[in-house]
C-alpha cells in the first residue's frame, strides 16, 4: 500500500523470490522496508533494502536482511529524532558517515546474535554449509544494507554493499550520488558480517535541488537490464508512469515488474521507491523548522574576519534556519563534489566564543559545531546534549595568522589569492570567484568562496591537480573547471 | 509494449575464455589434434550447462599461445553457435602474453557490469617460456581477474604442474592431468563444465576432481 504518512513523499516497493532460487527451493534473501517519522513538525520517510548474500555458507542470511531493514528504520529514526538533517551539508553527511554505520552494524550484530540465542545452529544448516557455523556466526546471517532518509529539503543515502541507489531530480535526471566502490565486482560484496563493515559504507547528501524520486534496489533487480544506461531508464519511465498513471497503478505494477527481473536474472529482486508528491498533492505543511544549529558563512565569517570565531549556533533548536550550509551541493564521502544550481547563502549572525579562555561556548545543539579560528584551530562540539563537556576535539594551532596547516605548509587566502607559506600556490583561479575560506577535510584542501557555494577541491599528493569544481550559476549548469595550474605550490 | 520500467531484460553473460598451448611441444605424439578432438567433444556439454541455467548466456572465447598469443576466437560466441576451428602447433610457450591479453577483457568495460563471474580453463603440456608470473599477478589485479573460477588441464608428463596449480582458483583443488587422448577429451570437458557452472550458478568449484576413467585408460601413458 502507498504509504503517503509524509506529506511529502509517497513510498512504495516490492521483493520477489529469484527464478534461480524456485528452482533450488532457496527463500527470498532479500528484505525492505519503508517508514515515516516525525521531528519537531517535520516529517521524514526512510526506505531500507537489503540482500542477504547468497553463497551455501550463509544459511541465515534471509533472517539477515529482515534484520538489516528493520535496524536501519529504527537507528535512522532515532537519529532523525537527534537531528540527523539538520546543520551544514558536509557535515551532516560527514557526521552520518561517523555514527551511523556503527549504530547499524553494533544493532544489527546484536539482534543477529539475539536470533541466534533463540534459534541455535542446526546439523542441517551446518551440513548445507559446508563449514562450521559457530566460528563465525555472524556470517551466517550476511546482508547488504542500503538506506535513504527523505527530507522537505535533503536526502541522505546509505549504502553498504551492492545493489542500487538512484536519484532523479524533476526532470527525472539521474543524479551520481555515492561514490563508487570497485570492489563490487562479480557478486564480490562488501557486507554487514565483514569486520570491517562500518569503514565500508558509503554516503551522500543530496540538496539543492532536493531529489524528486529515490528508488533502492538490491543487485538482483538491475542486473537483468540488458542495457548498461538502465539506470537512467529505469529513474525516467518510472517518473514518466508515476506522474501520468499515478503512484497507486505503478505500485500495482511493480510485482510483475519485479517479476520479470527475477525470472531473467535469476536473483532476488527488491526495490523500494520514494516519490516527492507535488505541492497540490500535500497536505497543509507548517514552514519548516529551524535547524538545531546553522553554518551558513561559517567559514568565510572566520576567514573574513581576522582573530574572530566563528561558531554557528542556535537557542535550542528554535533559532531561524540559514538558507543554505556550505558548500549547498551534492556532498559525497569522497573529495569530489558534484556541481550543482546553488543560491548564494545569506549570511548568518554568529557567535563568537572564548574558547581559549575556557568559557562563552553554550552547546550548539544537535550535531556537531565547528569553531575555525587563526592557526587553524578547530574545536569540534559533542552531538549530545547532555554532554558535561561538549569539545569532543581540539585541534591546536600549528602556525599564526589566518588560514591553516595542511602537508606541511600553511596555506592562506591573500586577496583572494590561495597562498602556501606566503608564496602564491595552487592553480590560477577565476578572480571573479574570489576565494574566502579553507578547509580541510579527508585529506583534502577546500577553498570556498565568499557565499559559499563555491569549492574547489585539491588532492595532497599534487597541489596543481584540481580534482573538482563546484559553482552556482543558477542555472544548474556548472563551470568548467580551471585549467590546470602549473604544478609549483 | 510493455509498461516496465527500463530497456529490455537479458540473461546475464558468462565468458568461458580456453587458453590453449600451441607450442611446438604439442605437434609430438598427437597432443594438439587431442586437444582439438576434447574441444568439440566438450561443446556438447557446455551447451547443456547453458541450457541447465536459463539465467546465464555463455559466450566462448579461445585464445591460444606460442611464440606470444593471439586471439583464435576474438568475438564473444554464444556457445549454441560455437564452431571449433583446429589449432596449429609451432613455437614457444608464451602463456605471460596470452595472460597479457586475457587481463584486458577482466575490467568494466570491456566486461559488463552485469556479467556473471568469467569461467577460465588453461590448458598446457610444458614450462612457460617467458615471464608469466607478473602477467597472472596482473590478471588477479584486474576486478575480474580476481572473481575468474579458473581451472588448469596438464597435458602429460612435462606440463608444468606447480603454474598449473597455482593457476587454479580456489583452494581445494589443484590442476588435473591427462596421459592419454581418453583421459584429455575427459579432462577438458570437467574443467570446462565445472568452472563455468561454478561461474553461472555463483558456487564454489567442486572439491573434488573428475571421477576416474576405464581402468585401461587411466593406465595408458602416451604423453
Amino acid at each position: 500500500m502507498v504509504s503517503q504518512a509524509s506529506s511529502a513523499w509517497a513510498t512504495i516497493g516490492g521483493s520477489v523470490l529469484g527464478g534461480r532460487h524456485v528452482t533450488t527451493g532457496a527463500p527470498n534473501q532479500d528484505a525492505w522496508q519503508s517508514a515515516t517519522v516525525v521531528h519537531q513538525g517535520d516529517e521524514y520517510a526512510v526506505l531500507a533494502v537489503a540482500d542477504g548474500h547468497g553463497g551455501s555458507r550463509y544459511v541465515r542470511s534471509d533472517v539477515g536482511s529482515d534484520i538489516a531493514v528493520a535496524v536501519a528504520v529504527e537507528v535512522v529514526s532515532k537519529a532523525l529524532r537527534e537531528g540527523l538533517l539538520e546543520g551544514p551539508g558536509r557535515r551532516v553527511e560527514r557526521e552520518a558517515l561517523r555514527q551511523l554505520p556503527q549504530q547499524l552494524v553494533a544493532a544489527w550484530s546484536r539482534r543477529c546474535l539475539d536470533h541466534l540465542g533463540a534459534h541455535p545452529f542446526t546439523s542441517e544448516e551446518a551440513g548445507r554449509a559446508g563449514a562450521s557455523l559457530e566460528s563465525d556466526p555472524l556470517m551466517s546471517y550476511g546482508s547488504t544494507l542500503l538506506v535513504a532518509v527523505l527530507g522537505q529539503a535533503r536526502c541522505l543515502l546509505l549504502q553498504l554493499g551492492d545493489g542500487d541507489s538512484l536519484v532523479a531530480l524533476s526532470g527525472g535526471e539521474l543524479v551520481d550520488a555515492l561514490p563508487p566502490d570497485h570492489r563490487l565486482t562479480g557478486g564480490e560484496t562488501t557486507s554487514l558480517c565483514l569486520p570491517n563493515a562500518e569503514a565500508d559504507f558509503r554516503a551522500a547528501l543530496i540538496e539543492n535541488p532536493a531529489p524528486t524520486l529515490v528508488l533502492l534496489s538490491t543487485d538482483g533487480y538491475g542486473v537483468a537490464f540488458a542495457d548498461p544506461g538502465w539506470r537512467q531508464s529505469v529513474v525516467s519511465d518510472l517518473l514518466n508512469q508515476i506522474e501520468t498513471r499515478g503512484i497507486e497503478q505503478v505500485e500495482r505494477s511493480l510485482p510483475n515488474w519485479l517479476q520479470d527481473s527475477a525470472r531473467v536474472g535469476g536473483d532476488d529482486a527488491t526495490v523500494a521507491i520514494g516519490y516527492r508528491l507535488p505541492a497540490a498533492g500535500r497536505s497543509a505543511r507548517k514552514p519548516p523548522k529551524a535547524a538545531g544549529w546553522v553554518a551558513s558563512g561559517l567559514v568565510g565569517a572566520v576567514l573574513g574576519a581576522v582573530g574572530a570565531w566563528a561558531l554557528a549556533t542556535s537557542s535550542g533548536g528554535d533559532s531561524s534556519p540559514a538558507a543554505s550550509p556550505v558548500p549547498s551541493s551534492i556532498t559525497t564521502s569522497g573529495p569530489v563534489t558534484t556541481p550543482t544550481s546553488t543560491p548564494p547563502s545569506s549570511s548568518v549572525p554568529v557567535v563568537v566564543p572564548d574558547v581559549e579562555a575556557g568559557g562563552g561556548v553554550s552547546h550548539p545543539g544537535p550535531g556537531l559545531a565547528w569553531i575555525r579560528g587563526p592557526g587553524g584551530l578547530v574545536v569540534e562540539f559533542s552531538p549530545d546534549p547532555s554532554d558535561p563537556d561538549p569539545i569532543a576535539e581540539v585541534r591546536p594551532p600549528t602556525s599564526d595568522g589566518t588560514g591553516l596547516v595542511a602537508w606541511e605548509s600553511f596555506w592562506t587566502i591573500e586577496n583572494g589569492v590561495l597562498m602556501a607559506d606566503g608564496v602564491p600556490a595552487g592553480p590560477s583561479i577565476d578572480p571573479a570567484l574570489p576565494l574566502s575560506g579553507i578547509e580541510f577535510e579527508n585529506d583534502v584542501l577546500w577553498l570556498l568562496s565568499e557565499d559559499g557555494d563555491w569549492l574547489v577541491a585539491f588532492r595532497p599528493q599534487a597541489i596543481c591537480k584540481i580534482v573538482a569544481v563546484s559553482t552556482g550559476t543558477g542555472d544548474g549548469e556548472s563551470a568548467a573547471p580551471p585549467d590546470p595550474p602549473a604544478c609549483e605550490p | 509494449m510493455t509498461s516496465r520500467p527500463g530497456n529490455t531484460l537479458a540473461q546475464r553473460p558468462l565468458h568461458f575464455f580456453v587458453l590453449a598451448d600451441c607450442s611446438g611441444s604439442m605437434a609430438a605424439d598427437g597432443k594438439m589434434q587431442a586437444l582439438n578432438n576434447a574441444m568439440r567433444e566438450t561443446i556438447p556439454h557446455l551447451v547443456e550447462v547453458a541450457d541447465a541455467n536459463p539465467h546465464a548466456r555463455v559466450l566462448v572465447r579461445v585464445l591460444a599461445f606460442s611464440t606470444g598469443a593471439r586471439w583464435h576466437v576474438e568475438a564473444p560466441t554464444p556457445i549454441e553457435s560455437f564452431v571449433w576451428t583446429d589449432l596449429v602447433p609451432g613455437g614457444y610457450t608464451d602463456l605471460g602474453a596470452a595472460l597479457g591479453l586475457l587481463a584486458g577483457e577482466m575490467r568494466t568495460p570491456p566486461m559488463e557490469e552485469r556479467a556473471l563471474p568469467p569461467a577460465v580453463v588453461l590448458i598446457s603440456d610444458g614450462m612457460p617460456t617467458d615471464e608469466y608470473r607478473a602477467a597472472y599477478n596482473a590478471l588477479l589485479d584486474e576486478p575480474w581477474g580476481s572473481r575468474s573460477v579458473r581451472l588448469a588441464v596438464g597435458i602429460g608428463r612435462d606440463a608444468d604442474r606447480d603454474m598449473l596449480n597455482s593457476f587454479v582458483s580456489g583452494d581445494d583443488l589443484g590442476a588435473v592431468t591427462a596421459n592419454n587422448p581418453e583421459q584429455l577429451a575427459h579432462m577438458i570437458r570437467w574443467a570446462s563444465v565445472h568452472a563455468s557452472r561454478a561461474a553461472s550458478t555463483a558456487t564454489a568449484l567442486p572439491n573434488f576432481g573428475p571421477t576416474p576413467l576405464d581402468p585401461t585408460e587411466e593406465l595408458e601413458i602416451t604423453w
